[in-house]
């Protein structure tokens, strides 16, 4: 599914959390979405999800705007850290609601997972673990069969085991039924060999959209002597420098596919998690 | 329509814990009630099971939007089906609640007549035109009552959803403020005299259009309603 972005601004009295972005998301992928605390992810993702009304401009899922449409949310499911279900319900109530709500429901799936997650279809939601609900929730999201699928740090409370079977599940039910998976999380490190799709954004706006292959290969980390280095970097954008004793470290963001470099320079792909945290504390240098 | 039931489905999981615990304690109540009018027959007593329901109701329905916007717009519905929703099932409620209260109150009667307890009165709304209406043209009665104080309790909960804690209290102060002007400019002696002067089909007709307007403005009101408030 396309979901294009124009314009929009999300503001909150003086605070303005997203401010004129403007991006396409082409489904299926997984799409990884980024950026530190206050980014404007979880906005953004309230917005798709057609919880919050922008202030201006518009999101539109195969052209039609997202806000206030039922028919096209039936299509949309959002889970959130924390707020999915109902208190009081149990777990089997919850699997019915589901039935209701998504029309792409996979009550088997449902089944399997429940198992998968050693959650009993009796306990009531108030009773569990934040671990347990989040479990619950990551089963809604897999089984709802939803073409778009929004999980915003599914997994608060779980542990590495569990994350661990959550990225493996996505990964299956994304290779046997594609759709669009929109993860935000901040375990980029954990999470980031799922990504197809990448956004990272920092104080409203979106600092990078790049598919996850392009960054690996773009974006490097050259190390070397200083005139090799420049001479390498030619006109391409630098994200960071520094220097220790001799040797000069410069993390480059090629245009496209770089040009082979000397063999006297070291070059390594940068993790994710440190790229957006370089290129925030760029933006906020830019901005200071 | 699955949108509609899950909707509905999902506020009965959340209020039924609610319901069976109030109408347990109010049962009890009306029952204690005719007990102590066997055992003190100088004494008299009113049941006041209609009154504790209309209370309960507008306590409930003041939080109806905080426990369910958030959860019914993430599984989908838009704005207007939310509404339809919440009012569909204020409207069960409304019918459930003057069940049990039709139910009691036949019970009461019964009791009263069967153990002769004078001291213990069984007040109905049907008593403000005719003392010998049915338990269900009350029940009739009973049911409009409830629903509108439901929509005024939706009324008053979007308010405060809308325009936060001084929104809120600005809006009861206003109408505080125009119920004690209306004492020394004496508009509840004719309003009193109007409604009683009406017969029993009008007054539910009245009080199920008031329902259906303040729906309206609750309608109106919600229709670009965030699931986050505005005072975040």
């Amino acid at each position: 599914m396309n979901i294009k972005v124009s314009q929009l601004t999300k503001q909150y009295r003086n605070r303005k959390v997203l401010d004129e972005v403007s991006f396409n998301l082409q489904g299926p992928a997984i799409i990884g979405f980024l950026g530190h605390n206050g980014a404007g992810k979880t906005s953004f993702l309230n917005m798709l999800a057609g919880l919050v009304a922008p202030s201006s401009g518009t999101i539109e899922v195969e052209g039609e705007p997202v806000f206030n449409n039922g028919e096209l949310m039936k299509q949309v499911c959002f889970i959130a850290e924390t707020g999915n279900f109902p208190l009081h319900v149990s777990i089997g109530q919850v699997l019915t609601l589901n039935k209701l709500f998504f029309p792409n429901w996979n009550e088997e799936l449902a089944e399997e997972l429940l198992e998968q997650f050693s959650l009993r279809k009796k306990d009531k939601i108030k009773n569990m673990s934040k671990g347990m609900v989040s479990a619950l929730g990551i089963i809604t999201g897999l089984a709802s069969g939803a073409p778009i699928t929004i999980f915003d740090e599914p997994y608060i409370g779980m542990d590495a085991s569990g994350r661990q079977l959550f990225y493996e599940l996505l990964v299956e039910q994304h290779a046997l039924e594609p759709r669009t998976f929109i993860l935000s999380t901040h375990l980029i490190d954990e999470a980031s060999n799922l990504f197809e799709d990448v956004l990272i954004m920092h104080e409203g706006k979106v600092l990078v959209h790049q598919p996850y292959e392009d960054i690996q290969t773009n974006i490097v980390k050259a190390k070397g002597r200083q005139e090799e280095l420049e001479a390498y970097i030619g006109s391409s954008k630098v994200i960071h420098r520094s220097k220790f004793m001799n040797e000069h470290t410069a993390v480059i963001m090629h245009e496209n596919v770089p040009a082979a470099a000397p063999a006297s320079l070291k070059l390594e792909s940068i993790k994710l998690q440190e790229l957006m945290v370089l290129l925030s504390k760029n933006k906020r240098r830019e901005i200071g | 329509m699955n949108q509609i039931k899950g909707g509905l489905y999902t506020l009965f999981l959340s209020y039924k814990r609610d319901f069976y615990i109030f109408t347990a304690i109010n049962t009890m109540f009306l029952f204690l009630s005719l007990i102590m009018g066997m055992l003190f027959p100088d004494i008299t007593i009113m049941t006041i099971g209609i009154v504790m329901v209309l209370i309960f109701t507008f306590i409930i329905s003041m939080k109806l939007l905080d426990r369910s916007l958030a959860i019914l717009l993430r599984y989908g519905l838009n704005r207007s089906r939310y509404i339809a929703v919440t009012g569909g099932f204020m409207l069960l409620w409304s019918l459930a609640n003057a069940a049990v209260l039709f139910i009691i109150n036949a019970l009461l009667l019964f009791f009263t007549k069967q153990f002769d307890v004078t001291s213990v009165t069984v007040p109905r709304l049907t008593m403000l035109y005719d003392n010998s209406l049915s338990l269900v043209v009350n029940y009739v009665m009973d049911a409009s009552a409830i629903f509108m104080l439901a929509m005024a309790g939706m009324l008053t909960s979007v308010i405060f959803y809308r325009f936060g804690s001084i929104g809120g209290y600005s809006f009861f102060g206003v109408i505080l403020a125009l119920l004690f002007i209306g004492v020394p400019l004496k508009w509840y002696g004719p309003l009193v005299d109007g409604l009683l002067s009406w017969n029993a089909a009008l007054f539910v007709v009245a009080m199920l259009a008031i329902a259906v307007a303040v729906l309206a403005i609750v309608w109106l009101l919600t229709r670009r309603v965030s699931t986050v408030s505005a005072n975040v």
